[in-house]
């Protein structure tokens, strides 16, 4: 009888401790150090974070792999697309050829191009296309006169932003063969899908690589790529920024397995004049800055290049008209309103928690 | 009648449960409460962290307005104001850090890669978020 009752008082204080210990360990293990290159050993694959610059921005990683060199080939893959394909801005790039050459001659000189620019060339005037021009992969030249990228706060000339229109329209791009032609003397500026276009080439670097378990990649906070899964089976959480307050998150999205989730906003770039905010997402009808009472679009989907083209569009659409696209991409999203109410499409209602007070779910 | 082995059951059963119960509650209670400061002290202690060359140079209370001139690989300037930090002045040559978002919460950062310099938030508020789009 006591043999009895001594073991089960040693169990009982064998768990009373086992939960002592636990209790205090989960507390102090929380603490999670998150600087470049800092790793953390997980059940039974090391993740690491990694933080670093391509495409004009920051690029955050955090890694599941034994592979410790994988983040920094990342960055540099990145870099290379950016200067030998799809920046205007990088002389030798493939799209500042086809552009150079659209004032070459008359109707405009044809460009060879990579399989990997055809790519992303014909991705983007398919949804040109079937956002009928919401999104429009010429409207470089307006781009480059607003400049909200070299921080100009000026509207331009009326007269202006109607000459540059009058040449903008994705139809004055064509994709034949190996090569590409630009008919008009407008200029192809693929911002608006670059950064997505980024992921979409991590994705397919990591399945080639084989060694990835799973990763998440941010690319300045407009794309991100959640990929594969981590050492636990938890999903992957993503927040979406406040609109109107750069530390708050609106609230998170819990995905599993891989995804694409693109962003645009009224708040990334943009200046304020007599009360009027001016921001960088232009509408390519009528060359000004797009005004209907939306903040930002958040969009789900398979494809990074297609995601932050639908971002772009679905701003620029506004809820009703951007259904039946997003449902055409298979692609799901956020529209986030100026009087703070959140839209959400169906196949996302599951996975995305409201957070920040003020707005309302609709 | 009462029956024997039926008695010395509830016997045994009631000395072990008694005794071992008060001191398994008791034990419990311990760690509930520790868990709770620990949880508690977290939360108010979020902190700036300056990285430089990969280690911890400095560290400031993100609940004290601050501007910091920071002078490793060149100029940073780092303003702490109402919890949350901003990289607003420096002489790297894209500006890159200046113009990322502010941070509050425990694991964000602003990066100036030709500086060496990476400062984040510790401690505070756990954030479960694997990554933020703005």
């Amino acid at each position: 009888m006591s043999g009895m009752r001594h073991s089960l008082k040693t169990v009982c204080v064998l768990c009373a401790c086992a939960l002592l210990v636990c209790a205090c360990t989960s507390g102090a293990g929380a603490n999670k150090d998150n600087t470049s290159d800092t790793a953390v050993s997980g059940d039974d694959m090391t993740s690491y974070d990694d933080v670093g610059f391509a495409m004009g921005t920051v690029v955050n990683q955090t890694i599941y792999s034994t592979d410790k060199n994988i983040a920094a080939e990342i960055v540099d893959l990145l870099t290379t697309i950016e200067k030998q394909r799809i920046s205007w801005r990088e002389e030798d790039s493939e799209v500042a050829a086809i552009n150079r050459n659209a004032l070459a001659v008359r109707g405009g000189a044809p460009t060879e191009i990579s399989q990997e620019t055809k790519g992303y060339l014909q991705t983007a005037l398919e949804i040109a296309a079937d956002s009928n021009g919401a999104f429009d992969p010429t409207m470089g030249q307006l781009t480059q006169l607003w400049d909200f990228d070299g921080g100009s706060e000026v509207v331009p000339d009326a007269s202006r932003i109607s000459s540059l229109l009058a040449d903008v329209g994705y139809a004055h791009v064509h994709v034949e063969g190996d090569s590409a032609t630009l008919a008009e003397s407008s200029s192809i500026d693929l911002g608006a899908m670059g950064k997505g276009i980024g992921c979409d080439e991590v994705e397919s670097y990591f399945d080639a690589k084989g060694d990835v378990a799973g990763a998440l990649v941010n690319i300045g906070g407009s794309s991100v790529l959640t990929y594969g899964k981590k050492s636990t089976d938890e999903p992957w959480k993503v927040a979406v920024l406040n609109p109107r307050d750069e530390v708050d998150y609106l609230g998170a999205l819990t995905l599993k397995g891989t995804n694409h989730v693109s962003s645009s906003g009224d708040y990334e770039r943009y200046f304020e004049l007599d009360g009027k905010r001016y921001h960088h997402i232009l509408d390519p009808a009528t060359g000004y800055p797009v005004d209907n009472g939306l903040m930002s679009v958040t969009v789900v989907g398979r494809h990074g290049a297609q995601c932050d083209a639908l971002s772009t569009a679905c701003f620029v659409l506004g809820w009703e008209q951007s259904l039946e696209l997003l449902a055409r991409y298979d692609a799901e999203a956020i529209f986030v309103t100026t009087d703070k109410q959140v839209q959400v499409t169906d196949g996302l209602k599951d996975s995305f928690q409201l957070l920040a007070d003020g707005y309302t779910v609709l | 009648m009462k029956n024997p082995v039926d008695d010395g059951r509830r016997d045994a059963r009631n000395i072990v449960r008694k005794n071992d119960l008060v001191l398994f509650g008791g034990l419990l209670l311990v760690g509930i409460v520790l868990f709770a400061a620990v949880n508690f002290a977290k939360t108010g202690g979020a902190q700036v962290d300056v990285h430089y060359d990969g280690a911890v140079v400095a560290s400031y209370p993100l609940d004290t307005d601050r501007e910091v001139d920071l002078t490793y690989n060149g100029h940073n300037l780092l303003k702490i104001e109402k919890g949350r930090a901003t990289v607003i002045d420096a002489d790297c040559p894209e500006l890159l850090c200046t113009k990322q978002r502010a941070i509050s919460k425990e694991g964000e950062s602003i990066v100036c890669l030709p500086h060496k310099l990476v400062i984040t938030v510790s401690g505070g508020k756990p954030n479960d978020v694997d990554g933020v789009l703005q």
